[in-house]
Protein backbone atom coordinates (compact mmCIF):
# COMPACT_ATOMS: atom_id res chain seq x y z
CA UNK A 1 0.00 0.00 0.00
CA UNK A 2 1.20 3.74 -0.84
CA UNK A 3 1.82 5.35 2.85
CA UNK A 4 3.00 8.96 3.11
CA UNK A 5 6.58 7.95 4.15
CA UNK A 6 8.39 9.35 1.37
CA UNK A 7 11.59 6.77 2.24
CA UNK A 8 9.14 4.25 1.10
CA UNK A 9 8.24 3.65 -2.86
CA UNK A 10 4.80 4.16 -3.47
CA UNK A 11 3.21 1.05 -4.96
CA UNK A 12 2.30 1.02 -8.67
CA UNK A 13 -0.74 0.32 -9.64
CA UNK A 14 -0.01 -3.99 -10.38
CA UNK A 15 0.93 -4.18 -6.95
CA UNK A 16 -2.52 -1.69 -5.88
CA UNK A 17 -4.32 -4.25 -7.72
CA UNK A 18 -3.01 -7.81 -6.54
CA UNK A 19 -3.49 -5.91 -3.16
CA UNK A 20 -6.81 -5.33 -3.87
CA UNK A 21 -7.47 -8.86 -5.20
CA UNK A 22 -5.95 -9.95 -2.01
CA UNK A 23 -8.76 -8.15 0.23
CA UNK A 24 -7.14 -5.16 0.96
CA UNK A 25 -9.68 -2.20 0.52
CA UNK A 26 -7.03 0.68 0.45
CA UNK A 27 -5.99 -0.51 -2.24
CA UNK A 28 -8.95 0.28 -3.97
CA UNK A 29 -9.32 3.57 -2.27
CA UNK A 30 -5.85 4.21 -3.66
CA UNK A 31 -6.45 3.42 -7.16
CA UNK A 32 -9.40 5.64 -7.11
CA UNK A 33 -7.57 8.30 -5.70
CA UNK A 34 -5.12 7.78 -8.32
CA UNK A 35 -6.68 8.02 -11.66
CA UNK A 36 -10.55 9.18 -10.68
CA UNK A 37 -9.76 12.74 -12.45
CA UNK A 38 -8.49 11.59 -15.15
CA UNK A 39 -11.42 9.22 -15.84
CA UNK A 40 -13.78 12.59 -14.87
CA UNK A 41 -12.00 14.04 -17.47
CA UNK A 42 -12.24 11.46 -20.07
CA UNK A 43 -15.77 11.20 -19.36
CA UNK A 44 -16.57 15.23 -19.66
CA UNK A 45 -14.41 15.35 -22.72
CA UNK A 46 -16.71 12.47 -24.39
CA UNK A 47 -19.92 14.19 -23.57
CA UNK A 48 -20.77 13.20 -19.98
CA UNK A 49 -22.60 15.89 -18.41
CA UNK A 50 -20.32 17.29 -16.01
CA UNK A 51 -23.62 16.95 -13.85
CA UNK A 52 -23.34 12.69 -14.41
CA UNK A 53 -19.73 12.57 -14.41
CA UNK A 54 -19.48 11.61 -10.32
CA UNK A 55 -22.33 8.58 -11.01
CA UNK A 56 -20.18 8.08 -14.18
CA UNK A 57 -16.74 7.65 -12.50
CA UNK A 58 -17.97 5.75 -9.58
CA UNK A 59 -19.74 3.39 -12.13
CA UNK A 60 -16.41 2.57 -14.18
CA UNK A 61 -14.57 2.08 -11.25
CA UNK A 62 -17.03 -0.65 -9.91
CA UNK A 63 -17.12 -1.95 -13.70
CA UNK A 64 -13.18 -2.42 -13.54
CA UNK A 65 -12.87 -4.21 -9.70
CA UNK A 66 -15.52 -6.63 -10.55
CA UNK A 67 -13.38 -7.44 -14.00
CA UNK A 68 -10.05 -6.52 -12.35
CA UNK A 69 -9.20 -10.27 -12.62
CA UNK A 70 -9.29 -10.23 -16.43
CA UNK A 71 -7.05 -7.53 -16.43
CA UNK A 72 -3.57 -8.64 -17.29
CA UNK A 73 -1.80 -6.10 -17.94
CA UNK A 74 -1.58 -5.68 -21.31
CA UNK A 75 -2.09 -2.18 -21.39
CA UNK A 76 -1.92 0.72 -18.41
CA UNK A 77 -4.36 0.51 -15.53
CA UNK A 78 -5.56 4.00 -16.58
CA UNK A 79 -6.45 3.39 -20.13
CA UNK A 80 -7.89 0.06 -19.56
CA UNK A 81 -10.19 2.18 -16.70
CA UNK A 82 -10.81 4.99 -19.86
CA UNK A 83 -12.09 2.57 -22.03
CA UNK A 84 -13.91 1.08 -19.41
CA UNK A 85 -15.52 4.38 -18.87
CA UNK A 86 -16.12 4.85 -22.68
CA UNK A 87 -18.48 1.94 -22.30
CA UNK A 88 -20.45 3.28 -19.22
CA UNK A 89 -21.27 6.34 -21.21
CA UNK A 90 -22.36 4.77 -24.26
CA UNK A 91 -24.48 2.64 -21.68
CA UNK A 92 -25.99 5.97 -20.69
CA UNK A 93 -25.75 7.64 -24.01
CA UNK A 94 -29.21 7.86 -25.01
CA UNK A 95 -30.33 9.20 -21.99
CA UNK A 96 -27.51 12.02 -21.63
CA UNK A 97 -27.88 13.06 -25.56
CA UNK A 98 -31.62 13.96 -24.61
CA UNK A 99 -30.41 15.18 -21.04
CA UNK A 100 -27.70 17.11 -22.85
CA UNK A 101 -28.06 21.10 -22.69
CA UNK A 102 -25.02 23.22 -22.40
CA UNK A 103 -25.46 26.95 -22.64
CA UNK A 104 -22.69 28.61 -23.48
CA UNK A 105 -22.20 30.86 -20.60
CA UNK A 106 -22.03 28.12 -17.88
CA UNK A 107 -18.67 27.80 -19.60
CA UNK A 108 -18.35 31.80 -18.43
CA UNK A 109 -19.88 32.13 -15.66
CA UNK A 110 -17.49 30.32 -13.02
CA UNK A 111 -14.05 31.34 -14.29
CA UNK A 112 -11.66 34.38 -13.79
CA UNK A 113 -10.98 36.43 -16.39
CA UNK A 114 -11.86 38.72 -19.48
CA UNK A 115 -15.21 38.09 -20.30
CA UNK A 116 -14.74 38.36 -23.48
CA UNK A 117 -11.94 36.22 -23.80
CA UNK A 118 -13.65 33.36 -22.00
CA UNK A 119 -17.03 33.56 -23.59
CA UNK A 120 -13.90 33.12 -26.99
CA UNK A 121 -12.38 30.39 -25.38
CA UNK A 122 -15.80 28.70 -23.89
CA UNK A 123 -17.03 28.55 -27.35
CA UNK A 124 -14.19 26.90 -28.88
CA UNK A 125 -14.23 24.08 -26.39
CA UNK A 126 -17.77 23.88 -26.54
CA UNK A 127 -17.47 23.36 -30.45
CA UNK A 128 -14.48 20.87 -29.43
CA UNK A 129 -17.01 19.24 -27.34
CA UNK A 130 -19.54 18.84 -30.38
CA UNK A 131 -17.42 17.98 -32.44
CA UNK A 132 -16.10 14.78 -30.52
CA UNK A 133 -19.84 14.08 -30.02
CA UNK A 134 -20.20 13.99 -34.04
CA UNK A 135 -16.91 11.50 -34.33
CA UNK A 136 -17.31 7.48 -34.43
CA UNK A 137 -16.79 6.38 -30.77
CA UNK A 138 -13.82 4.44 -31.58
CA UNK A 139 -12.27 7.68 -33.22
CA UNK A 140 -13.34 9.99 -30.14
CA UNK A 141 -12.28 7.56 -27.91
CA UNK A 142 -8.48 7.21 -29.34
CA UNK A 143 -8.58 10.95 -29.75
CA UNK A 144 -8.91 11.33 -26.20
CA UNK A 145 -6.81 8.86 -25.40
CA UNK A 146 -3.58 10.37 -27.20
CA UNK A 147 -4.48 14.31 -27.30
CA UNK A 148 -6.37 14.64 -23.91
CA UNK A 149 -4.23 11.87 -21.87
CA UNK A 150 -0.86 11.74 -23.15
CA UNK A 151 -1.50 7.31 -24.16
CA UNK A 152 1.03 5.82 -26.46
CA UNK A 153 -0.74 4.63 -29.69
CA UNK A 154 0.66 0.99 -28.27
CA UNK A 155 -1.38 0.74 -24.92
CA UNK A 156 -4.24 2.93 -26.72
CA UNK A 157 -4.37 -0.03 -29.21
CA UNK A 158 -3.97 -2.55 -26.43
CA UNK A 159 -7.01 -1.47 -24.02
CA UNK A 160 -8.91 -1.15 -27.34
CA UNK A 161 -7.80 -4.06 -28.48
CA UNK A 162 -6.92 -3.16 -32.05
CA UNK A 163 -3.38 -2.23 -33.41
CA UNK A 164 -1.14 0.69 -32.87
CA UNK A 165 -1.30 1.44 -36.52
CA UNK A 166 -5.19 1.77 -36.68
CA UNK A 167 -5.41 3.66 -33.81
CA UNK A 168 -2.82 6.16 -35.34
CA UNK A 169 -5.40 6.23 -38.65
CA UNK A 170 -8.31 6.67 -36.16
CA UNK A 171 -6.10 9.55 -34.42
CA UNK A 172 -5.48 11.28 -37.53
CA UNK A 173 -8.88 11.09 -38.83
CA UNK A 174 -10.28 12.49 -35.91
CA UNK A 175 -7.81 15.33 -35.78
CA UNK A 176 -8.68 16.24 -39.42
CA UNK A 177 -12.42 16.02 -38.69
CA UNK A 178 -12.13 18.38 -35.87
CA UNK A 179 -9.88 20.62 -37.42
CA UNK A 180 -12.64 21.42 -39.94
CA UNK A 181 -15.63 21.42 -37.45
CA UNK A 182 -13.40 23.89 -34.56
CA UNK A 183 -11.23 26.07 -36.44
CA UNK B 1 6.33 25.40 -37.86
CA UNK B 2 3.55 26.19 -40.36
CA UNK B 3 -0.28 26.64 -40.16
CA UNK B 4 -1.85 23.15 -39.88
CA UNK B 5 1.02 22.02 -37.42
CA UNK B 6 -0.55 25.24 -35.15
CA UNK B 7 -3.94 24.19 -35.49
CA UNK B 8 -2.42 20.64 -34.43
CA UNK B 9 -1.32 21.81 -31.24
CA UNK B 10 -4.21 24.26 -30.43
CA UNK B 11 -6.16 21.13 -31.16
CA UNK B 12 -4.47 19.22 -28.42
CA UNK B 13 -4.00 22.25 -26.01
CA UNK B 14 -7.79 22.53 -26.62
CA UNK B 15 -8.61 18.64 -25.84
CA UNK B 16 -6.14 18.40 -22.76
CA UNK B 17 -8.15 21.39 -21.31
CA UNK B 18 -11.63 19.69 -21.99
CA UNK B 19 -13.68 18.24 -18.96
CA UNK B 20 -10.57 19.87 -16.51
CA UNK B 21 -13.42 21.74 -14.77
CA UNK B 22 -15.47 18.68 -14.17
CA UNK B 23 -12.05 16.89 -12.77
CA UNK B 24 -11.83 20.05 -10.32
CA UNK B 25 -15.30 19.30 -9.21
CA UNK B 26 -15.25 15.41 -8.57
CA UNK B 27 -14.95 14.85 -4.68
CA UNK B 28 -12.04 12.06 -5.32
CA UNK B 29 -12.06 10.74 -1.60
CA UNK B 30 -15.86 10.87 -1.79
CA UNK B 31 -15.75 8.42 -4.82
CA UNK B 32 -12.77 6.26 -3.25
CA UNK B 33 -15.34 6.10 -0.12
CA UNK B 34 -18.13 5.39 -1.70
CA UNK B 35 -17.04 2.88 -4.61
CA UNK B 36 -14.87 0.88 -1.80
CA UNK B 37 -18.47 0.64 0.28
CA UNK B 38 -20.39 -0.80 -2.73
CA UNK B 39 -17.81 -2.92 -3.55
CA UNK B 40 -17.54 -4.17 0.57
CA UNK B 41 -21.54 -4.63 -0.03
CA UNK B 42 -21.21 -6.63 -2.79
CA UNK B 43 -18.39 -9.06 -1.38
CA UNK B 44 -20.56 -9.44 1.52
CA UNK B 45 -23.31 -10.65 -0.54
CA UNK B 46 -21.63 -12.85 -2.44
CA UNK B 47 -22.59 -16.38 -2.96
CA UNK B 48 -20.68 -19.04 -0.87
CA UNK B 49 -17.62 -20.16 -2.15
CA UNK B 50 -19.35 -23.95 -3.66
CA UNK B 51 -22.18 -21.47 -5.61
CA UNK B 52 -19.76 -19.58 -7.34
CA UNK B 53 -19.59 -19.95 -11.10
CA UNK B 54 -16.23 -22.06 -10.85
CA UNK B 55 -17.10 -24.24 -8.58
CA UNK B 56 -20.77 -25.23 -10.15
CA UNK B 57 -18.70 -25.21 -13.72
CA UNK B 58 -16.28 -27.96 -12.34
CA UNK B 59 -19.23 -29.91 -10.59
CA UNK B 60 -21.07 -29.85 -14.37
CA UNK B 61 -18.14 -31.06 -15.62
CA UNK B 62 -17.95 -33.89 -13.16
CA UNK B 63 -21.50 -35.06 -13.04
CA UNK B 64 -20.98 -35.07 -16.69
CA UNK B 65 -18.36 -37.67 -17.07
CA UNK B 66 -19.70 -39.80 -14.01
CA UNK B 67 -23.22 -39.52 -15.82
CA UNK B 68 -20.86 -40.58 -19.21
CA UNK B 69 -19.59 -43.34 -17.15
CA UNK B 70 -22.81 -44.73 -15.56
CA UNK B 71 -24.12 -44.98 -19.32
CA UNK B 72 -21.10 -46.59 -20.91
CA UNK B 73 -21.05 -49.33 -18.34
CA UNK B 74 -24.48 -50.05 -18.06
CA UNK B 75 -24.16 -51.15 -22.12
CA UNK B 76 -21.22 -52.94 -21.30
CA UNK B 77 -23.26 -54.62 -18.85
CA UNK B 78 -26.38 -55.05 -20.76
CA UNK B 79 -24.97 -57.18 -23.22
CA UNK B 80 -22.94 -59.05 -21.40
CA UNK B 81 -25.33 -59.66 -18.24
CA UNK B 82 -28.22 -61.74 -19.45
CA UNK B 83 -26.29 -64.44 -21.20
CA UNK B 84 -23.94 -64.65 -17.60
CA UNK B 85 -26.91 -64.92 -15.90
CA UNK B 86 -28.73 -67.47 -17.33
CA UNK B 87 -25.97 -70.08 -17.92
CA UNK B 88 -25.23 -69.52 -13.96
CA UNK B 89 -28.41 -70.02 -13.42
CA UNK B 90 -28.93 -73.30 -14.94
CA UNK B 91 -25.66 -74.69 -14.05
CA UNK B 92 -26.75 -74.69 -10.30
CA UNK B 93 -29.77 -76.35 -10.94
CA UNK B 94 -28.50 -79.60 -12.41
CA UNK B 95 -27.21 -82.52 -10.77
CA UNK B 96 -23.49 -83.89 -11.19
CA UNK B 97 -24.99 -86.61 -13.55
CA UNK B 98 -26.68 -83.85 -15.45
CA UNK B 99 -23.54 -81.79 -15.76
CA UNK B 100 -21.84 -84.61 -17.10
CA UNK B 101 -24.28 -85.05 -19.63
CA UNK B 102 -23.93 -81.48 -20.69
CA UNK B 103 -19.87 -81.90 -20.97
CA UNK B 104 -20.67 -84.80 -23.05
CA UNK B 105 -23.21 -83.26 -24.78
CA UNK B 106 -21.16 -80.63 -25.34
CA UNK B 107 -17.93 -82.83 -26.69
CA UNK B 108 -21.04 -84.01 -29.07
CA UNK B 109 -21.90 -80.42 -30.10
CA UNK B 110 -17.98 -80.01 -30.76
CA UNK B 111 -17.01 -83.13 -32.54
CA UNK B 112 -20.13 -83.31 -34.62
CA UNK B 113 -20.51 -79.76 -35.55
CA UNK B 114 -18.54 -80.93 -39.03
CA UNK B 115 -22.71 -81.63 -40.15
CA UNK B 116 -23.80 -79.21 -42.63
CA UNK B 117 -27.86 -79.15 -42.10
CA UNK B 118 -27.96 -77.88 -46.13
CA UNK B 119 -26.42 -81.05 -46.90
CA UNK B 120 -28.52 -83.47 -45.23
CA UNK B 121 -32.05 -84.06 -45.52
CA UNK B 122 -33.14 -83.84 -42.18
CA UNK B 123 -35.54 -86.05 -42.21
CA UNK B 124 -33.08 -88.31 -42.33
CA UNK B 125 -31.41 -87.82 -38.83
CA UNK B 126 -32.42 -89.31 -36.24
CA UNK B 127 -34.16 -87.64 -32.89
CA UNK B 128 -30.66 -87.70 -31.10
CA UNK B 129 -28.75 -86.13 -33.94
CA UNK B 130 -31.26 -83.63 -34.26
CA UNK B 131 -30.92 -82.81 -30.59
CA UNK B 132 -27.41 -82.70 -31.16
CA UNK B 133 -28.02 -80.53 -34.56
CA UNK B 134 -30.15 -78.04 -32.33
CA UNK B 135 -27.93 -78.17 -29.41
CA UNK B 136 -24.82 -76.96 -32.05
CA UNK B 137 -27.07 -74.32 -33.24
CA UNK B 138 -27.97 -72.72 -29.74
CA UNK B 139 -24.14 -72.08 -29.38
Amino acid sequence: MATADPAVRPADDAELIAAWLAGDESAASELVRRHARALARFLAGAGALEADVDDLVQESFLRAFRALERFRNQCQFRTWLLTIGGNVLKDMGRRLARRRIVPLDEAVESRDGDPHQRAEAGETEERLRRGLERLPRLQREVFLLRAQQGFEYEDIAAALDTTPGAARVHYHHAVKRLKEWVQ
Amino acid sequence: MNQDDDRDVELERLARRLGSRAAERLDVEGTAAAVVVRLRTERTRQRPWWMQSGWLRAAAVLLLVVGAGLVVRQRFLVHRAPADHYVREELQDLSTDQLREVLGSLDRTLTEATIEPADEDLNDLTTEQLRVLLQSLEG
